[in-house]
C-alpha cells in the first residue's frame, strides 16, 4: 500500500512507476481523496486487502496536484466535504481532464440530499455512497467500478 | 562591602528573599509546563499505539472475529470507546453487529456500565453514546435516569442510546421529552427522530402534539414536519379545527401542511392567506407555491402587496414555483401590479428556480 499523505515527488514517482506504457495501471489502484483520518483508515484496510495500491489525498489542493501528476488510477473515490476545494468541484475538474474523464467516480460522503445527489451525476459521477455504509457492499460496489478487479471475496 | 553586611539591611534582605521566591515560582511553573506536555506526548503516542493496534482488529472483525485478542489496560478503556463509536458511526448493517460481538468478547460491555456514572463529562457522554451503539439493554434503567439529567447534552445523548436499544419502548417517555426540553438542540432531536424512522416516531409525538400546552405541542409538531411524518397530516387539521387556537399552534400546522399535506388540504391552505399574523399567511403562500393550482394565481398576486416583506418575497417564490409558471408569465404579471410588488418579483423575473430534471 502507498499512502501518498504528503504529495511528495518521491509519491508521484511511485505512482508512475506503476503504469505501464499505455499508461494503464498493471495493478489496479485507488486515488481516494478524504479528509477523515478514521474513514481512510477503514477504507484503506478494506481495499488493500482486496490488492488494490492506494493513493491518498487529505484535501482539495493535494487531491487537485495529484489529479494533474499521477497517472490515472483505477477508480476514485471521493468525499463531498474537504478542505479548500468540494467533491463536486473535484469531480469538474477530474471529467475536464481528457486523460481522467473515464476514469470512475464514486462519491462516498454523507451528504445525502437529493439536490447533491443529482448534481454529482450530472456531473459524471459513476456511483454515490452515503455514510455510513456496509462495508462489504462497498467493496462489491468499488470492484463493479474497477474495470480489473483483482480478487474475490472480503 | 560583605554579602553579610548587604543581607544586613532589611529591605535588601526582603528584596533577596522575594527574588528567590519568584525564581523558585518560575522554576516550579516551568518544569509543571513541561511536565504536562510530556504527559500529553506519551499519552498521545499510546493512543497512536492502541489505535494502530486495535483498529485492523475491529476491521476484521467486520467479517470475522480473530481468534486471539489483545488485553486491554484500564487506561486505555477511553480511546477503545473511542474507536469503537468511531467505527460504530460509520458503518451498517451485519458488520455492525459483528463490532459488538467482538466488544463483548473483550468485556466493553461490563466495563461501559461502570465507566457511565463516574469521570470526567466527555468521557461520560463517550459512554453513552458507546451503550447505544452496543444496544445495551442492561443500560435501560440508567438511562432512563439521565433522561431527566439537567444537562441538554447527556439527556439528549441518552435519549438517542435509549432509542437505538429499543425505540419502542422508550418513545413514548422521549416524545413527552421533545415538547418539555426546549433546551434540546432541535437539529439533535431531528436527527435522533430521523434515525429512529417515521414510522416509530409519528404516533407517539403525535399524541403528544395532540394534548400538550401550546409551546410544546407546537415544538412536537415543528419535529413531525422535519422528520417528514406525512401521517401527521390529520392531526394538523383537527388542531386548526378547535376553537380560539393559540397562534404558535397555528403557525406549526400550517408551516406542516405546507411541507406535507397534498393537494386536497389547499381548501384549508387558502383559508389561512389573511390571516392576522403574518407568519401564517407566509406559510400558507408557500404551501401555494408547492400545491396550488392555475385558480391560486390571483391569491398569491395580492399578497405580493402584503404588509411584511417575508410574506411579498414568497409569494414571488410561490408564483415562481409553481408547475404552471413561465417566464413570459412571470414578466406579464409583473407589468401589471404595484412598485412594491414588482420589486419583490425582479429576482425571480430574471432565472426562474432550477428545477430538477429528475422527477422524483
Amino acid at each position: 500500500m502507498c499512502t501518498c499523505r504528503k504529495n511528495t515527488p518521491l509519491a508521484i514517482g511511485y505512482a508512475r512507476s506503476k503504469m505501464d506504457e499505455t499508461g494503464k495501471n498493471d495493478q489496479p489502484s485507488i486515488l481516494l481523496i478524504e479528509d477523515s483520518d478514521d474513514c481512510a483508515r477503514m477504507l484503506k484496510f478494506l481495499f488493500t486487502r482486496q490488492g488494490y495500491t492506494i493513493f491518498h489525498a487529505i484535501d482539495g489542493i493535494e487531491a487537485q496536484t495529484m489529479i494533474d501528476t499521477i497517472n490515472r488510477p483505477s477508480v476514485v473515490i471521493l468525499d463531498m466535504m474537504l478542505p479548500y476545494a468540494n467533491g463536486l468541484q473535484l469531480l469538474a475538474h477530474i471529467r475536464s481532464k481528457p486523460s481522467w474523464s473515464s476514469v470512475p467516480v464514486m462519491l462516498l460522503t454523507s451528504d445525502g440530499t437529493t439536490r447533491t445527489i443529482v448534481k454529482a451525476f450530472e456531473l459524471g459521477a459513476n456511483d454515490y455512497v452515503v455514510k455510513p455504509y456496509k462495508p462489504m457492499e462497498l467493496v462489491v460496489r468499488l470492484k463493479r467500478l474497477s474495470a480489473s478487479p483483482p480478487s474475490t471475496g472480503i | 562591602m560583605t554579602p553579610h553586611s548587604i543581607l544586613s539591611d532589611p529591605l535588601t534582605r526582603l528584596a533577596a528573599i522575594l527574588g528567590i521566591v519568584f525564581i523558585s515560582f518560575s522554576v516550579t511553573l516551568l518544569g509543571i509546563v513541561v511536565l504536562m506536555r510530556l504527559w500529553r506526548i506519551v499519552g498521545d503516542r499510546r493512543k497512536r499505539q492502541f489505535i494502530d493496534l486495535w483498529s485492523p482488529i475491529f476491521f476484521e472483525s467486520m467479517a470475522e472475529i480473530p481468534k486471539t485478542l489483545p488485553g486491554i489496560l484500564a487506561s486505555d478503556w477511553i480511546s477503545f470507546m473511542q474507536l469503537y463509536n468511531s467505527i460504530q458511526e460509520s458503518i451498517l448493517g451485519e458488520a455492525k453487529e459483528k463490532v459488538n460481538v467482538l466488544a463483548r468478547r473483550v468485556g466493553f460491555d461490563r466495563v461501559a456500565l461502570k465507566l457511565m456514572r463516574q469521570g470526567r463529562l466527555s468521557h461520560r457522554l463517550t459512554t453513552i453514546i458507546a451503550l447505544g451503539n452496543l444496544c445495551e439493554h442492561s443500560a435501560k434503567n440508567d438511562l432512563q435516569e439521565l433522561l431527566l439529567d439537567k444537562s441538554p447534552y447527556v439527556s439528549l445523548l441518552a435519549a438517542r442510546a435509549l432509542l437505538r436499544i429499543d425505540s419502542r419502548l422508550a418513545m413514548d417517555r422521549i416524545a413527552v421529552l421533545c415538547g418539555s426540553r426546549e433546551d434540546w438542540s432541535p437539529v439533535g432531536v431531528i436527527e435522533m427522530l430521523n434515525e429512529a424512522g417515521a414510522d416509530t416516531v409519528t404516533d407517539p409525538l403525535s399524541k403528544v402534539a395532540a394534548h400538550s400546552p401550546p409551546d410544546d405541542a407546537a415544538r412536537v409538531l415543528g419535529f413531525l414536519e422535519a422528520t417528514k411524518c406525512t401521517t401527521a397530516v390529520p392531526l394538523a387539521r383537527d388542531i386548526l379545527g378547535r376553537e380560539g387556537l393559540d397562534d404558535r399552534l397555528t403557525i406549526a400546522c400550517v408551516r406542516l401542511l405546507a411541507e406535507l399535506a397534498g393537494p386536497e388540504d389547499l381548501p384549508i391552505i387558502r383559508g389561512y392567506l389573511q390571516h392576522h399574523n403574518w407568519c401564517v399567511r407566509l406559510h400558507a403562500v408557500k404551501a401555494l407555491g408547492r400545491l396550488g393550482s392555475i385558480d391560486d394565481e390571483e391569491n398569491m398576486i395580492s399578497l405580493l402587496d402584503d404588509e411584511n416583506w417575508w410574506v411579498r418575497f414568497r409569494s414571488a417564490e410561490a408564483l415562481a414555483n409553481t408547475s404552471f409558471m413561465t417566464m413570459a408569465r412571470l414578466i406579464d404579471i409583473k407589468t401589471r401590479v404595484s412598485t412594491k410588488a414588482q420589486e419583490v418579483l425582479s429576482p425571480f423575473s430574471i432565472t426562474l428556480p432550477s428545477r430538477s430534471k429528475v422527477s422524483i
